[in-house]
């Protein structure tokens, strides 16, 4: 199952390192991703559209990539934001 | 707790601060007694203020031998390991011990030395990218490019490596950094970040009092006690939780002297090679409470069924563990002190379960440890008796990975926390004798016994040096059975016993090895080793003990590969 999760960032140098290791471990592709700063570029926001078909494995990643220190939030969402979206985040 | 500013305070005494002087006086501050550390080119700065400041540096022979020894300094302590390494190979050589302490969870924080900022990305001479290689085996890492903010960066990765689930940072320090002059006034020492990094979220009351239920209604409960409790120094509340209620307690390798052996709740070591009782408690009980275990696969063996007569609770600090290997009726993402708190608090009469406090005890009677003795012979499981009787149980118990672990696991009597040092997660060959220097200059009052394998000892067997150079009195026992025995004990069980690159055809005199390093050594005869043993055990100077033990003695009991907990081979 396809999905793109979403995850709210410090912008800083290694983060998304860190987020991508994560995926290449699990020998999980990213399909496509859309990286934006935001709040003054004090945080990014990077969405990656993934294949994850385990519901369980889904919960998981979410999971690690939450427990970086430098990760905000992380959500699964069924379609890639528009800048809008990306806006209502920086809203919230 | 304002180390920044004390920081800050102190530099003013200094005329010239490097970076250097920044990073020793901060971590002073922190509390660090000792490093362990190998000088080289890009730390030339660093190693020059530690010279100035007469910091306390352990000089190891090898960067691996650094981490596993701050490894076992952590372990035996609970405080945060210290690493400096040189950059390249000094960074390279330290990368196993890092993996080693993610995986069973020691705060660490190893400095690494970079080249100079202006030549990183340039292939310098000794220059590596560590960032990215230790980005998936460090909690996090930092490189510092501002020597006013280095201060910072340091406190920040020691709250870091203790705070929630402990595990390694690396700062990675480029050469004009250390060197830079620092001024007192302008060094940042922000403390917010690490306020930030000690909050601890408030409990799932609803989710806890769910467990209360189903404790009260249980009728085979079992209570499963992991790494978290000794991490969390929760083992008074552990083992007041167990006694209050009657709960029988299952110890994973870990955790071993969470419980003490004697006991009678005590189950002991559950998993592949865990007892009997305690792997065939897991099939048999009704719920299971999991206080800090991640469900290691050396542990629950068969995933699918896993106690599958059970409803699950887990317990832990790091939710990224609830539901990832076996899926938990009641998650609950908590440290394992505040949980047993709670536990202990809550209106709990005694349950009931007499019959399966019964029946765990005639399991217990009907299939206790055993081995065979033979005539002539010297067997391992009765040296670690031996040894366990000699230091009345009381010994910090370190191990190397294969056979003789699961041995020392099995047979020493442990009785307190903190107590076996090991290498769980990453079974690295080689941990052993560093490590045991670590937890020797940590608690230096503390009897420290090493058992390793002839296969283990000679990956990091240069530190015997340091136990010399720095006059250590460390009893490392070597159990010899001239092979790689545990995976001799995978062939010989699952590959019709062709024993590929097993067996040695040949070995160093590990006698005589000792002697060259200036390290007493006997070796134990058949027919006196209790003797020598005790002679060895009566002194208090390092001496190696080698014990040619069966070539093909067998751990057991064991589960094989894929077979579920209750499934043991070796048990009649
Ligand atoms: C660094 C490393 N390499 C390989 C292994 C695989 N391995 C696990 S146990 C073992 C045998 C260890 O032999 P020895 O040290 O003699 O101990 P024994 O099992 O004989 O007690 C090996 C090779 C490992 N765990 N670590
Ligand atoms: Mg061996």
């Amino acid at each position: 199952m396809h999905g793109i999760i979403v995850c709210k960032m410090k912008n800083r140098v290694g983060v998304l390192n860190r987020l991508t290791g994560l995926l290449t471990r699990r020998n999980i592709n990213i399909e496509s991703a859309v990286i934006t700063s935001i709040s003054n570029n004090q945080l990014a926001i990077a969405e990656f559209k993934l294949q994850v078909a385990d519901p369980q494995e889904r919960e998981h990643l979410k999971r690690v990539i939450a427990k970086q220190l430098d990760v905000l939030s992380v959500e699964w969402r069924a379609k890639h934001s528009d800048t809008k979206l990306v806006s209502d985040i920086e809203k919230d | 707790m304002l180390v920044g500013q004390n920081v800050k305070d102190n530099l003013k005494k200094h005329t010239l601060a490097t970076g250097s002087d920044v990073l020793l006086e901060t971590l002073a501050h922190q509390g660090v007694e000792l490093i362990f550390g190998y000088p080289g080119g890009a730390v030339l700065p660093l190693y020059d203020a530690v010279y100035r400041q007469k910091f306390n540096n352990i000089l190891v022979r090898h960067e691996q031998g650094a981490v596993h020894a701050a490894e076992g300094y952590a372990k035996s302590t609970g405080k945060t390991g210290v690493v400096f390494v040189t950059s390249g190979p000094g960074a390279t050589n330290a990368v196993t011990g890092i993996a080693d302490a993610m995986l069973d969870s020691i705060p660490l924080v190893v400095f690494t030395g970079q080249v100079g900022c202006a030549s990183i990305g340039k292939d310098a001479f000794q220059e590596v990218d560590i960032l990215s290689m230790t980005a998936p085996i460090t909690k996090q890492n930092y490189q510092v490019h501002d020597v006013n903010s280095l201060s910072q960066v340091v406190i920040e990765a020691f709250a870091v490596a203790a705070n929630g689930r402990p595990g390694p940072v690396v700062v990675d320090l480029p050469k004009n950094v250390a060197a830079d002059l620092a001024n007192a006034k302008d060094v940042k020492t922000n403390d917010s970040v690490v306020h930030s990094i000690q909050q601890k979220e408030e409990i799932d009351e609803g989710m806890m009092a769910k467990i209360r239920m189903a404790l009260l209604k249980a009728k085979k409960p079992l209570l499963l006690a992991g790494g978290g409790v000794i991490a969390a120094d929760a083992v008074p509340e552990l083992r007041k939780f167990a006694h209050n209620f009657d709960l029988p307690v299952v110890s994973t390798l870990i955790s071993l002297g969470a419980m003490p052996a004697t006991d009678s709740l005590f189950l002991g070591m559950g998993g592949m090679h865990g007892s009997y009782q305690a792997n065939m408690a897991f099939y048999e009980c009704d719920f299971l409470l999991n206080i800090g275990s991640r469900f290691d696969d050396r542990l629950a063996t068969n995933v699918s069924e896993f106690a599958p007569n059970a409803q699950i609770a887990h317990i832990d600090i790091d939710d990224s563990e609830l539901g990832k290997v076996i899926a938990t009726d009641f998650p609950v993402r908590a440290d394992a002190k505040q949980a047993l708190k709670w536990l202990n608090n809550m209106n709990l009469s005694k349950n009931k379960h007499e019959k399966w406090l019964q029946q765990l005890t005639t399991w217990k009677q009907q299939h206790p440890l055993r081995y065979d003795e033979s005539k002539g012979k010297i067997k391992p499981q009765a040296v670690i008796e031996e040894v366990g009787s000699l230091t009345a149980g009381d010994a910090t118990v370190v191990t190397d990975v294969g056979q003789h672990q699961m041995w020392a696991a099995q047979y020493y009597p442990f009785k307190r926390p903190r107590q076996i040092i090991t290498s769980g997660g990453l079974g690295t060959m080689g941990f052993g004798l560093p490590a045991a220097i670590g937890a020797k200059l940590a608690e230096p009052k503390r009897e420290v016994v090493l058992f390793v394998g002839d296969g283990g000892i000679q990956m990091t067997v240069e530190e015997l040096d340091v136990i010399r150079a720095y006059n250590l009195d460390i009893k490392i026992i070597i159990l010899n059975n001239k092979t790689l025995g545990m995976v001799r004990q995978w062939q010989d069980l699952f590959y019709e016993k062709r024993r590929s690159q097993t067996v040695f055809n040949g070995q160093p005199d590990f006698i005589k090895l000792a002697h060259a390093y200036g390290i007493k050594s006997v070796k134990l005869s058949p027919k006196h080793w209790r003797e020598t043993l005790a002679d060895v055990f009566a002194k208090n100077e390092s001496t190696l003990v080698e014990a040619d033990i069966p070539a093909l003695e067998q751990v057991y009991p064991m589960i094989a590969p894929g077979q579920p907990n209750q499934v043991m081979m070796g048990v009649d």
